[in-house]
């Protein structure tokens, strides 16, 4: 089997249930005609490949049911994983508290993830309870991007998606060459050293 | 929503014919069942394999019926069991019958299914719906009480009876009664086992393989039960169709029974690391090694308890010994429990911090778990409503601890003898020592109102008596000579021998050589101290052989010994130090 892409990336996407996740999946799939698994086995995952500088990126983006349960969403649930997109609905505050506090704590227990911030139902400003301003200082203090998204109209899905992707491929990226770096640097580490030892020989 | 009072929530007629493609439904009850979704996926559960080209190994080959269970996690991520009987009508026709409930009774169900399938072959489809109508109107008994289903003809006829016990909700599995836990039992060796429940305890990624169904769903299902009190909270499916063989993708924490035939069909690249148990091999491959982050003691515990040639692991011997592990490492968790303005809460430094130096690695990584914090969140909830917990793990916690209460009564009395009957340096050692009974006589009241508000916590206690043993499963040893006084003039140290030899037989202390040699000395010549280094709780103490090395040479028969299982080592590192301290005194005095 040849592989059809160069990267393959595995997102999550985290929030309460009502958010707007399988919404948001849905206009990310490519794949149109899958159902949905997450009422009968609790998971769920859509498939969508994306090209960015000429590289096939394969993306798998996974939900699960329940999240709402977790006070704490514990590191062990990121482990596997190349990135997060934390989901809050714009029209309820407390779905907005929750994505904090979970945020914090990836934050405090968890080595680099990369994460995205995102408010989905924005298309009825008169029911926006999560201002803009708020959830834009929170995305600072914490160092994510903010995306504000409607999945029913479409509004800023699509960048949301590509926004994520490109930061995981940098991460990827830097990660290989910062590799590739410390392997080189131990190379010449060897060299130098047997460079030494023949120096002392040949004295 | 909610059909926990209902005994069934479905029953289900399927037919796979191999000449077709899919396997169809032939009767659904209640007709008006409204999950399409389930509906839609039923199929695949009950064939898990006819999509594979090199198929089924159950969907067609003996002639015999096979039955096994699987589960569904619905949106709330709330279990449904299913239990599904296959018999092969014809050549390449598979019928099945199946049901879905939200009771996770496997032994029940599996033979219900039988006498159900009987019942079928007897009566028309009108009856049977009225059978099915009314075993749904029957309420469910309570806990360990009968229920009977008798199903007659018209005529008052007995065609068919079926009676079961509501099976306790709190007792643990145990062989042969639970269905899977024998299969587990049969199937995988004990030192899988504790590998296995280290996977678990890490959060890994972990697939079973089996050709059988019914083993690989079983194993899946009884494995899990070992985190008790604990319950993975992650994805979970015992038994995966082929149509759903990329789930074996997901990044997240999942224990997934995987036929062998579908995971062949799997591009391994793609899955990434996780812990492979074959179940008709009995071979683990695993690309970590979670067994070594295991405590030492807590390892060789479940060893001796599981893998030990005379142990009989029929019961519930094999969750028994589990469960005193899980209580040995999480049944101090009400000692980091903090009352605050905001309620109850749990504090994981406190927690940490109470720990055995043995156990604080380990269990650093234990309240990273998403098992460990639900365990917790649901302990508050418990407490917060004022509801009793009295669970087969809070009892075995209260024995556990009972059982460290009693051991300091032995230290009060081993502390009460020498002081009566004692030499003078010994008597002095004894006076500094009142100090650190006195110490623990606090722990003992502390431990008492303990016992009495643990539902009410009102401070923290912090854990520093650690477990002694649990369920007598340690062997009472402890590994050193305790002290060999050579006095024999003041006849005293004889009776502080005969204490000791008491304390021995009480099984605190094991004194190997407990001899008098010298005439005229009354101090102590040699101290052979029971170190503890190894698990580095007795600091003082392993000071204090390092001091005795350091000040006197003619001690030579210091040995660094192997560690003390039960921790009360740090006890009786504060009387060593004490006495130590005394008889130091006069030996200066003597040279």
């Amino acid at each position: 089997m040849a592989r059809d892409y160069d990267h393959l990336f595995k997102l999550l996407i985290i929030g309460d249930s009502g958010v707007g996740k399988s919404s948001l999946l849905i206009r990310f799939s490519d794949n149109t005609f899958s159902g949905s698994y997450i009422t009968t086995i609790g998971v769920d995952f859509k498939i969508r490949t994306v090209v960015i500088g000429g590289e096939r990126v394969k993306l798998q983006i996974w939900d699960t049911a329940g999240q709402e349960r977790f006070r704490t969403i514990t590191n062990t649930y990121y482990r596997g994983t190349h990135g997060v997109i934390v989901v809050y609905d714009v029209t309820n505050g407390e779905s907005f508290a929750n994505v904090k506090r979970w945020l914090q704590e990836i934050d405090s227990n968890c080595e680099v993830v990369n994460k995205v911030l995102v408010g989905n139902k924005n298309d009825d400003p008169q029911r926006k309870v999560v201002l803009t301003e708020d959830a834009q200082r929170f995305a600072n203090q914490m160092g994510i991007q903010l995306f504000e998204t409607s999945a029913k109209d479409n509004l800023n899905v699509e960048e949301m998606f590509l926004a994520i992707t490109e930061k995981v491929l940098r991460h990827k990226k830097q990660t290989q060459r910062q590799q590739i770096e410390q392997e080189s640097e131990g190379r010449i580490k060897v060299n130098n050293s047997r460079d030494q030892k023949k120096k002392k020989k040949c004295c | 929503m909610n059909n926990l009072h209902k005994i069934l929530e479905l029953y289900c007629e399927l037919q796979l014919d191999l000449s077709f493609n899919e396997p169809r439904i032939t009767k659904i009850y209640p007709q008006n069942y409204g999950d399409d979704e389930v509906l839609k996926i039923l199929g695949e559960f009950v064939f898990p394999c006819f999509r594979t080209n090199s198929p089924t190994k159950t969907e067609k080959t003996t002639n015999s019926p096979t039955s096994f269970s699987f589960v569904l996690t619905n949106i709330n991520k709330q279990y449904k069991y299913g239990f599904c009987r296959q018999d092969v009508t014809s050549g390449n026709v598979t019928n099945a019958i199946v049901i879905l409930t939200l009771h996770p009774w496997h032994d029940i169900f599996l033979k219900f299914l039988n006498v159900l399938s009987t019942l079928r072959k007897k009566v028309t489809d009108r009856q049977f719906d009225s059978y099915l109508n009314y075993i749904n109107r029957k309420s469910l008994p309570d806990e360990h009480k009968m229920i009977n289903f008798i199903f007659s003809d018209g005529n008052g006829i007995i065609l068919q009876e079926f009676c079961f016990k509501r099976p306790l909700s709190i007792a643990l599995p145990s062989i042969p009664e639970n269905h899977n836990l024998n299969l587990f039992y049969n199937y995988i060796e004990p030192k899988t086992m504790i590998e296995i429940f280290a996977a678990l305890l890490t959060e890994r990624r972990i697939i079973f393989l089996s050709n059988n169904y019914d083993k690989l769903s079983s194993c899946v299902q009884a494995s899990c039960s070992l985190l008790y009190p604990m319950y993975w909270q992650h994805i979970f499916i015992p038994l995966l169709p082929f149509k759903l063989k990329d789930y074996l993708l997901a990044p997240m924490p999942y224990c997934i029974g995987c036929p062998t035939s579908v995971f062949n069909l799997v591009r391994k690249e793609e899955i990434g690391d996780v812990v492979l148990i074959n179940c008709d091999t009995n071979v683990i491959t695993s690309p970590f090694n979670d067994i070594s982050d295991l405590p030492q003691d807590i390892l060789s515990f479940l060893k001796k308890n599981l893998t030990g040639s005379s142990c009989d692991l029929r019961g519930d011997r094999i969750p028994r010994v589990f469960l005193s592990a899980l209580v040995q490492i999480i049944g101090g968790y009400r000692d980091a429990i903090k009352y605050t303005e905001k309620g109850l809460k749990f504090s994981n430094e406190t927690f940490i911090e109470s720990q055995l130096p043995l156990y604080k690695t380990f269990v650093q990584k234990i309240v990273e778990l998403q098992v460990f914090q639900q365990f917790i969140e649901e302990r508050l909830m418990l407490m917060q409503s004022n509801s009793e917990t009295t669970d087969i793990f809070e009892i075995e916690v209260e024995l556990h601890e009972a059982k460290m209460g009693k051991k300091m009564n032995q230290y009060k009395e081993f502390i009460k003898n020498i002081k009566g009957k004692a030499n003078p340096a010994v008597k002095n050692a004894v006076k500094s020592v009142k100090d650190t009974c006195k110490e623990f006589k606090q722990k003992m009241r502390e431990n008492s109102s303990r016992e009495k508000d643990k539902f009410r916590p009102e401070k923290t206690y912090i854990r520093r008596l650690e477990p002694i043993e649990s369920l007598q499963i340690y062997e009472t040893k402890f590994s050193s000579t305790f002290m060999e006084s050579p006095s024999t003039s003041s006849g005293s140290s004889s009776s502080d021998m005969n204490i000791l030899q008491e304390l021995e037989a009480q099984g605190i202390l094991n004194s190997s050589s407990l001899t008098s040699s010298s005439k005229d000395s009354e101090t102590v010549k040699e101290c052979n101290l029971i170190d503890l280094s190894s698990d580095g709780s007795c600091d003082n103490i392993a000071k204090f052989n390092q001091l005795a090395l350091n000040n006197d040479k003619t001690m030579n028969n210091s040995k660094t010994i192997e560690k003390d299982p039960f921790g009360s080592s740090e006890l009786l590192s504060d009387v060593m130090s004490e006495l130590y301290k005394a008889n130091k005194n006069n030996w200066t005095t003597f040279e």
